[in-house]
């Protein structure tokens, strides 16, 4: 049941971040190429951190529907190194 | 006012199907996909430089989400993706090298150069993984019982090391290394992330099993992405909210295709890798040859014959996931 919160709520953090950014560059591309220095390096830095945050998330996300669902970690289908009997 | 929102409205669609397609792609074979998303941007009017920017800026999201999954699966072995990511990123200096002193020759010389890399690495690894993985789906020889991963493993010269994740009971670094640095070169040389040509590697030259290999390289991706976000976000390159939208598709896409590497044998994996960048290497000639011919509808034939390539497994591989859970389904009841 806690997991189920877990992915409500990684759901509904990530849904934000995307309305978030939706209206950071809505705002920000036209003005994009005349920002100085220093906001350029500030724009590149959220760029790298809500790309590998919403990435984390997403993942984290599936992970714990991964386990609501009763999938736990371990290696399947592989089929390497065996033979048929 | 009805046409802007059903224009912008198709637009979106087609990123998300990108993405879906990208992270389908991303978790089931352990490449970032530049090589698909480049050109697409670009052919919906974004400049060279920002469709590339925003491309990795997409990579660097979805592999991590590949990265991530794939660990859970127990499919990630970060020991053996740091040293190659540190083989890699000498490597990959040395290939930007490269690709500028042909640039110094001229720019056709420098195009053709890297398309006919394309194409002679592409076709080659195709056709070699394919044939291979059919020998294995019909004996059963797994790879690490064949030639060049006993002589890769036969080396030793020390330190010699052990990967269990990977079942690798022993190797020298410095072929751990150079498998790294020839990834590295390439991928420099070509301009892509490095993905299609260390999977290959990793299975066949050290006998990593295929899943790890494809796991493990998501997470080098995930590195080596972060920062050509960053570096690209410098220049202004990122288009973040495009990269967002697509990041919404691969969300799905990329679940999809780690949970098909779970429930898809290994050769089956190798095969349809080797189908996919088969069809890719057969765009990149058309493309050549569109150049050195000037026939215009060699161009559209090159785009539709990579569309055709990322289609066709995207379908294969959605289909194989239901397939597993069909299966699963059948023997839970």
């Amino acid at each position: 049941m806690a997991s189920r919160y877990w992915l409500f709520g990684g759901a509904c953090v990530t849904g934000f971040s995307v309305l978030l950014i939706y209206y950071a560059v809505l705002t920000q591309t036209t003005l994009l190429n005349d920002l100085y220095e220093g906001e350029r390096l500030l724009y590149a830095l959220l760029c790298t951190a809500v790309m590998g945050l919403l990435g984390t998330l997403i993942g984290l996300t599936w992970d714990l529907a991964g386990r609501a669902r009763g999938g736990g970690a371990g290696r399947g289908g592989e089929g390497e190194g065996h033979r048929p009997r | 006012m009805r046409d802007i929102v059903l224009v912008n409205g198709l637009f979106t669609l087609s990123l998300l199907l990108i993405g879906f397609a990208v992270g389908v792609l991303s978790g089931f074979f352990g490449v970032g996909g530049g090589f698909m998303i480049t050109p697409f941007l670009f052919s919906l009017g974004l400049p060279m430089n920002a469709a590339v920017g925003t491309s990795i800026a997409q990579i660097a999201g979805s592999s991590v989400i590949a990265a991530m999954r794939h660990r859970r699966l127990g499919h990630v072995d970060a020991r053996l993706g740091i040293i190659l990511s540190a083989g890699s990123a000498v490597g990959m200096e040395v290939g930007a090298r490269l690709i500028e002193s042909l640039e110094g020759i001229g720019i056709a010389a420098m195009d053709s150069a890297v398309s006919l890399t394309y194409v002679v690495l592409l076709g080659g690894l195709a056709a070699y993984m394919v044939n291979e993985a059919r020998r294995s789906m019909r004996n059963w020889t797994p790879p690490v019982e064949r030639g060049i991963v006993r002589r890769v493993r036969g080396i030793r010269l020390r330190p010699l090391l052990a990967f269990p994740a990977s079942n690798i009971p022993s190797v020298s670094l410095w072929a751990v290394l150079l498998i790294g640095f020839t990834t590295g070169v390439l991928a420099g040389f070509m301009g892509a992330g490095g993905g299609f040509i260390q999977v290959p590697l990793m299975v066949y030259a050290i006998g990593c099993t295929t899943a790890v290999a494809v796991g493990t390289s998501a997470l080098g991706i995930a590195a080596s992405s972060a920062y050509g976000c960053f570096s690209h976000a410098l220049k202004g390159n990122v288009n973040l909210l495009f990269a967002a939208i697509m990041l919404a598709g691969a969300a799905v896409g990329t679940e999809i295709g780690v949970f098909a590497t779970k429930h898809v044998k290994g050769p089956a994996i190798r095969v349809t890798f080797g189908f996919c960048i088969g069809l890719a290497g057969l765009g990149v000639l058309w493309e050549l040859l569109a150049k050195v011919t000037g026939v215009t509808a060699l161009t559209s034939l090159s785009q539709m014959t990579l569309v055709l390539a990322v289609g066709a497994t995207t379908i294969t591989v959605v289909a194989s996931t239901i397939k597993a859970l069909r299966k699963n389904g059948d023997q839970a009841s």
